[in-house]
């Protein structure tokens, strides 16, 4: 027996079904993280149940737009969702537990919204 | 009518190992509510992933925490050869499993010094700490690094274990678990320990998976849930494997998780020392992650559930590394633990959920 994962995409819109629809099936939150994307950015949220992890990929093109937050169903997800904001800049609306910009000390506002251009490190293999 | 006070606790505190601050709602001494505030030791690591290429990435991703140092380079290793379609040689596979078990077993020794210190039994503390020297001793010997080994890379391992280095390493574990079974039952069987830890923090069964919290923190609430039960590589070769449990759910059923945790890490090792097979240790890796090429797996850190997420974009740097640490998961569990004690309970209650804040902030 082995892990096995899928991916697919969901719209922001329906994450609040998705999340209750998933929690009543006993999926169990695993994470959500956030990935810059072109000027928006993309949420991946992973959801396990037994041995199987259930991706989805929401597209944010406007970060300022809002993402319905999963707290009510998910409340572990208030981490990841505050680190979303604090470091991309994507706004979630109603997280249980809100640090309004303030779960991390950043010196500048969302800084992995953009890419720095890849070179080669001092610490890169030759 | 009782008078709310808030009382701050952290980010310096005794018995803290890392900075977490948390702002305790009182009720005389009852803690009504946990506010908890993390950021101070926020290095921007995932971020790094844009400057590095993804082989040497794996120095960084190591340096995430000190205690869980292999189980995070095995994880991106493992994430990263996925996405890459890169099939690790058996061998490499038993001596991470091997490294991460032993890996396991100083984190779970380290944590019950700590525990102990939390609530005055200094003594205890130092004996733990004195016998995890032996286990650091062992990393030495086979990596030569004490606490980050840089063992693992991209397609397997960077050394081999010979057969009289895995037979020391049997032995020495044997000596340990002696020892470290003396000053187990020291601590579980004490009448004021129990006065301190029984009762004290607890958290449903129903609580604790609702609140998704993972490793021993959730499976001292009875709910069997381990990495290691999918017999992801060489934890397939096991001849028998079950979550260590307790029904108590409170700072005594954590403690006797983890204690009953460090035997049964020995025990895998010795199994997978005694089977690890011939060959080599490590492929070699040739090209980039394709764009658009993702994966994720999951570890059972000596903390709990680790998830490792890459994507590649066609280059040498990864598009996005992502490391979600047991931590971060239990923090609501940790909240939720802290309702209802006393304010002289929060530091145990606190220790007991094994924090690991350089993991959490990253």
């Amino acid at each position: 027996m082995g892990m096995t994962e899928t991916y697919a995409s969901l719209d922001a819109a329906e994450l609040p079904l998705w999340a209750r629809a998933r929690k009543a099936k006993g999926w169990r939150f695993v994470q959500m993280c956030a990935r810059a994307a072109g000027e928006g950015a993309e949420l991946l949220y992973t959801l396990r149940r037994g041995s199987e992890l259930e991706q989805r990929l929401v597209a944010v093109p406007d970060p300022d737009a809002g993402v319905p937050s999963v707290t009510g169903e998910y409340l572990a997800a208030f981490v990841f969702e505050n680190e979303a904001h604090d470091l991309f800049g994507v706004r979630i609306d109603g997280m249980a537990i809100d640090f309004h910009g303030k779960f991390y000390r950043l010196a500048e506002k969302a800084p992995m919204a953009t890419r720095a251009a890849g070179g080669k490190g001092k610490g890169d293999a030759r | 009518m009782s008078k709310r006070t808030v009382v701050p606790f952290g980010p310096q505190h005794p018995v803290l190992p890392e900075p977490l601050h948390l702002d305790l709602v009182l009720e005389d001494e009852k803690v009504v509510d946990a506010v908890p505030q993390i950021g101070f030791v926020h290095r921007g690591l995932e971020k790094l992933v844009e400057k590095r290429d993804f082989k040497s990435y794996l120095a960084i991703v190591e340096r995430v925490c000190g205690i869980c140092s292999f189980g995070h380079g095995m994880g991106y290793a493992q994430a990263v050869e996925k996405a890459m379609g890169i099939e690790v040689p058996p061998r490499a596979e038993y001596l991470r499993v091997i490294w991460h078990e032993l890996s396991r077993v100083h984190s779970h020794i380290l944590w019950l010094g700590l525990a102990a210190d939390a609530f005055g039994f200094e003594s205890l503390f130092m004996h733990c700490w004195r016998l995890r020297e032996r286990v650091l001793d062992v990393f030495e010997a086979t990596t030569g690094g004490r606490v980050i080994f840089s063992v693992v890379k991209v397609g397997g391992v960077k050394r081999d274990l010979d057969a009289g280095q895995l037979a020391r390493m049997a032995d020495t574990l044997a000596g340990i678990e002696d020892e470290y079974g003396q000053i187990a039952r020291t601590l579980l069987e004490d009448a004021t320990v129990r006065n301190r830890l029984a009762g004290v923090g607890h958290v449903s069964r129903e609580d604790a998976v609702g609140l998704s919290m993972v490793g021993p923190f959730l499976r001292a609430s009875g709910e069997p849930y381990d990495v290691r039960s999918f017999g992801e590589g060489a934890y397939g070769a096991l001849s028998d494997f079950q979550p260590i449990t307790s029904d108590e759910g409170d700072c005594l059923g954590r403690m006797r998780v983890r204690v009953a945790e460090v035997g049964q890490s020995a025990a895998i090792v010795r199994e997978l020392a005694a089977k690890a097979p011939a060959g080599e240790v490590a492929v070699e890796v040739k090209g980039r992650p394709d764009d658009g090429a993702q994966a994720s797996v999951l570890v059972e850190q000596p903390r709990g559930e680790a998830f490792y997420y890459v994507r590649g974009n066609g280059t040498k740097n990864l598009d996005r590394m992502r490391v979600r640490t047991p931590t971060s998961q239990n923090l609501a569990g940790m909240v939720q633990a802290l309702r209802g004690c006393d304010l002289a309970d929060v530091p145990t209650i606190i220790l007991t959920i094994d924090p690991c804040i350089s993991c959490t902030e990253r």
